[in-house]
């Protein structure tokens, strides 16, 4: 069976007037039917910019340099505008961290969540948009779904908005999803809700689901795949299971351990020092280096290769090369 | 909604009567009376005058009475043309500038709001950097550059259009051009970057994944958000199109109320120029309460912001 | 691949924590100022504008002193001269000398422009610190009557104002500075309100040094780029405002030259004598897009947010 969707060493630049930014490198993976897939980084380091390239609606600046993107064996990479847009919203569909800006404040719910199905589905009856509309609502738990549709998104609180998002999104029935970031920009109790949401969802339509984050916390309940991006890299990648029994990469320890558990005693939260590099720079070395702890000669200069374990876990760092042993 | 109007009316109002009563006391407080000509007049006259327009009253009471007029929307006699009222020349003379200015007004919106449109779109494009120079320039040009300069080109030297008076629509060509100069660049750039801020907004970019087309997402979602705040500075613009008027009315010999304002100063007409201006503060105030009646209802986030502070 | 690896001759050996370059500045650090006159530089217009500007002070300051003329001689035997060696901008319906008129035009129009705006800016920062500073009610009072007065155009208020106070050249400079102080006073009233919020008001707070005192003390240096920015937008339209009044009969009286005034004579004149609209017209306009030049350059450097 092929995949659903293959992303093949894909570059996308942001050409700024200090430079060419390298805001995703080389970035490989792939996703089956109904699968969830969590890229985990901290903020700049390209998970954003990744699941818009899929979308093929890169910012202003940025431009796929190199890549392939085969969602159901087609090159979304060299579809022209056109194509794209009628995929975007039928078959890949996206919500977005901030639910209070991601509705237009002059249209009303309903004529936005029309919208998608007139684009996509025209063959239906006025009737039947508003019937759709009002069950999807309702699936995404939504009270008074009719009087909704006549509602401002001011009108409505973040955790409504984002299950406005959801059902827009979950419309037409995509096969995938890219959630960024969704739960970020909502209160705790809200969050909980919105990833459970999410996963009675996608068991419900069989949707694979890209969710980009950078809450481990969030991962855990709802991802089968883990990928840790930094610097425009995926670093490592795994099982979720593996990612957090075996962690191999040291930014991904890092990240675990700046993870509060309720068993920890205190000073144990343990964030990471310094902060992601400025992609302007060319580097030769591992892009961690700076900020690792483990950081070792051969860093500086070689960018690590990537090292596939039997299961399929993979990392890229030198500790894992088969010469490699502790020197101090 | 409806209580957010009545209370903008009620403010309004008050402000009228602020500038009114301000108005009073500063015509009032020029030192010499209205009648102080070259030659001085005959005493039996001068009191006589007096009279006639309540100057012997003590200036409280003429004060409560003026106020009472203009309450009446009646502004008086005029000093100068003793037989005329700051009515008539209101009647006679306003229609001409109220089309002056209205013409002004639309060109300005008409062709700046495509204009800033076309420059967001284009953004260091040509057309933009077109946009930007023309933009530029004619913000800085005065009213009364233009207003020659164009008489001097196509009135003088090419002889395409009149110079002077009002009626025919070439005479009106030249003093809509040079009134509407400012405002239209003013709302081209406030267009433009109004547009990009939307362009590069959150929702924007969820409508462009849901499939919506580029020309859609820009006609349909951008344009009605990017159109609010160059709503908003409509009333300002308005004032500024009528006090321009007053220049460039005068250049033209045009016979409106900016034309018999400044007749009024140079005759130091003095209820003339109380009159005027308390007329023009009603239009200014009056066009502002509708400019925000108007945004109330364009935009859903204020209406209901105010029924919920009520 | 394993080949390749083998060659770089892998060193597994652990990079002391010093040694890391951890903490190193990217990009080389820069003072407030120095960083703004960088970007100033880059801005060619903003330069142009400058330049300008500064001819015209000279041209202001020196003019007279070159010219043999007085700008109120009259010389009825050559009027309306064309500009030539001896007029270098021709003479009026007098025959006077245009060049020494609009070299004292430029004194009074430039004077106005920047004494006005001297005047609105030091009104508008006292009521705006005084307002933002009281706070409350006090606050809400003051910002209602500057809305009150923002909702007539200045223009009429300022026509009003000299009627009532008569044709001069110190009430044309007090009339236009008092009348354009508004926006500086919102400007002034909002950075103070955004300082008495800052942390180290609260600091200063609980130790017991006054808050007006600390206001004082931080206000300058963060208001300071939006103030001159905002200064140097309005002597523009002061120029503009003494200009217009020249066209309504206010201002100052003949034969006291500003460029408003000779821009007037020179619409009545200019079908014939075109050079007499040409010479106020251009310097008035390149005047004002020089201002406006360098005030959005001076925002662009002093104030990269709000550019």
């Amino acid at each position: 069976m092929s995949k659903l969707l293959t992303v093949n060493e894909l570059c996308t630049s942001f050409f700024t007037k200090f430079g060419e930014v390298k805001a995703v490198d080389h970035v490989s993976f792939e996703l089956d039917k109904g699968e969830v897939l969590a890229i985990v980084g901290e903020s700049g380091s390209g998970k954003s910019v990744t699941s818009m390239s899929i979308m093929g609606l890169v910012a202003k600046g940025g431009k796929i340099i190199s890549g392939e993107i085969i969602f159901e064996d087609e090159d979304l990479a060299k579809k022209s505008e056109k194509e794209l847009s009628k995929i975007r919203g039928k078959e890949i569909a996206m919500i977005f961290q901030d639910p209070m800006t991601c509705l237009n404040p002059v249209f009303t719910i309903g004529n936005q969540m029309e919208e998608v199905l007139k684009i996509h589905q025209k063959q239906l009856s006025k009737k039947e948009r508003h019937a759709k509309m009002v069950e999807m609502l309702e699936k995404v738990g939504l009270a008074n779904p009719l009087e909704r549709l006549k509602q401002y998104p001011h009108e409505l609180s973040g955790g409504m908005r984002q299950r406005i998002m959801i059902a827009m999104s979950l419309l037409c029935n995509p096969k995938l999803l890219i959630a960024d970031e969704p739960t970020t920009a909502l209160d705790v109790t809200i969050q909980a809700q919105i990833v459970d949401l999410m996963r009675d969802l996608k068991d419900e339509f069989n949707t694979a689901i890209i969710l980009i984050t950078h809450d481990l916390g969030v991962v855990a309940g709802i991802a089968d795949k883990v990928a840790v991006m930094y610097a425009g890299e995926i670093v490592e990648e795994a099982k979720v299971d593996d990612l957090y029994y075996h962690p191999l990469h040291p930014y991904t320890w890092g990240l675990l351990k700046a993870l509060p558990r309720l068993d920890m005693k205190e000073n144990e939260l343990r964030p990471i020092p310094g902060s992601t590099p400025d992609l302007l720079l060319e580097r030769k070395g591992c892009p961690f280096f700076d900020r690792c702890e483990y950081a070792m000669e051969c860093c500086k200069e070689h960018r690590p290769d990537k090292f596939v374990k039997e299961n399929g876990h993979s990392v890229k760092c030198w500790r894992y090369h088969e010469d490699f042993k502790e020197v101090e | 909604m409806f209580k957010y109007i009545l209370k903008r009316i009620a403010l309004s109002i008050v402000i009228v009567f602020v500038i009114a009563t301000i108005t009073f006391f500063l015509c009032h407080a020029i030192p010499g009376g209205p009648f102080d000509r070259e030659k001085p007049l005959n005493p039996t006259i001068l009191e006589n005058l007096n009279k006639k327009y309540n100057l012997d009253k003590p200036l409280g009471e003429q004060y409560i009475d003026y106020m009472v007029d203009v309450a009446k929307l009646d502004l008086g006699p005029s000093y100068y043309y003793t037989n005329q009222t700051v009515n008539d020349f209101i009647e006679r003379c306003f229609p001409v500038s109220f089309l002056l200015g209205v013409c002004a007004m639309l060109v300005a919106v008409v062709l700046g709001i495509p204009a800033g449109i076309i420059s967001a779109l284009k953004q260091n494009g040509w057309q933009d950097n077109i946009l930007k120079i023309l933009t530029t320039i004619l913000v800085s040009l005065p009213n009364f550059v233009i207003a020659s300069g164009l008489m001097y080109i196509l009135g003088y030297k090419l002889e395409l259009l009149p110079v002077a008076l009002w009626g025919t629509p070439q005479q009106m060509i030249m003093p809509v051009l040079a009134l509407s100069a400012y405002p239209l660049s003013y709302i081209t750039k406030m267009m433009k970057s109004s547009m990009l801020e939307v362009m590069s907004s959150d929702y924007i970019r969820t409508a462009r994944s849901k499939g919506v087309s580029k020309f859609m997402v820009t006609y349909k979602h951008a344009l009605k958000n990017a159109i609010l705040p160059v709503i908003t500075v409509m009333g300002p613009m308005f004032a500024g199109i009528i006090t321009g008027s007053l220049v460039v009315e005068k250049i033209f010999a045009i016979p409106g109320l900016g034309q018999q304002f400044t007749e009024a100063i140079f005759n130091r007409d003095y209820t003339m120029i109380m009159g005027l201006t308390i007329f023009y503060s009603i239009l200014l105030i009056s066009s502002i309460l509708i400019v925000d009646i108007v945004y109330a209802i364009v935009d859903p986030r204020i209406k209901l912001g105010k029924e919920k502070v009520e | 691949m394993m080949d390749e690896v083998m060659k770089k001759e892998l060193s597994f050996k652990r990079v002391p924590k010093e040694d890391k370059e951890e903490e190193k500045i990217l990009r080389p650090s820069s003072t407030f100022l120095k960083d703004a006159w960088y970007r100033f530089k880059r801005n060619k217009l903003g330069l142009l504008g400058a330049v300008i500007i500064l001819l015209m002070l000279i041209f202001a300051i020196v003019g007279p002193m070159i010219s043999s003329y007085s700008y109120e001689t009259q010389d009825l035997n050559n009027i309306y001269a064309s500009p030539s060696l001896e007029h270098l901008m021709g003479t009026d319906n007098l025959g006077r000398d245009m060049f020494v008129r609009m070299a004292y035009g430029a004194r009074i129009s430039l004077s106005c422009g920047f004494v006005a705006s001297l005047i609105s800016v030091g009104i508008g920062v006292i009521y705006g610190a005084a307002s933002g500073y009281a706070g409350g009610r006090v606050d809400t009072i003051m910002m209602r009557i500057v809305d009150i007065i923002d909702s007539v155009p200045s223009m009429l208020y300022t026509i009003l104002l000299m009627v009532v106070l008569g044709n001069s050249l110190t009430n044309v400079f007090i009339v236009i500075g008092i009348t354009g102080w508004l926006g500086m006073a919102r400007l002034v009233r909002g950075q103070v309100l955004s300082l008495k919020q800052r942390e180290f008001v609260l600091a200063a707070k609980v130790s017991n040094v006054s808050n007006a005192k600390i206001i004082l003390k931080h206000l300058v240096p963060n208001a300071f780029g939006s103030i001159i920015v905002s200064m140097t937008l309005s002597i523009p339209s002061a120029i503009f405002l003494e200009a217009s009044l020249q066209f309504l009969g206010l201002g100052i009286s003949a034969p006291m030259p500003s460029w408003g005034g000779l821009a007037n004579e020179g619409i009545t004149a200019m079908r014939a004598y075109p050079y007499m609209l040409w010479f106020p017209a251009i310097f008035i306009s390149l005047t004002i897009l020089a201002f406006n030049f360098l005030g959005d350059a001076l925002r662009d450097a002093l104030d990269p947010k709000q550019g």
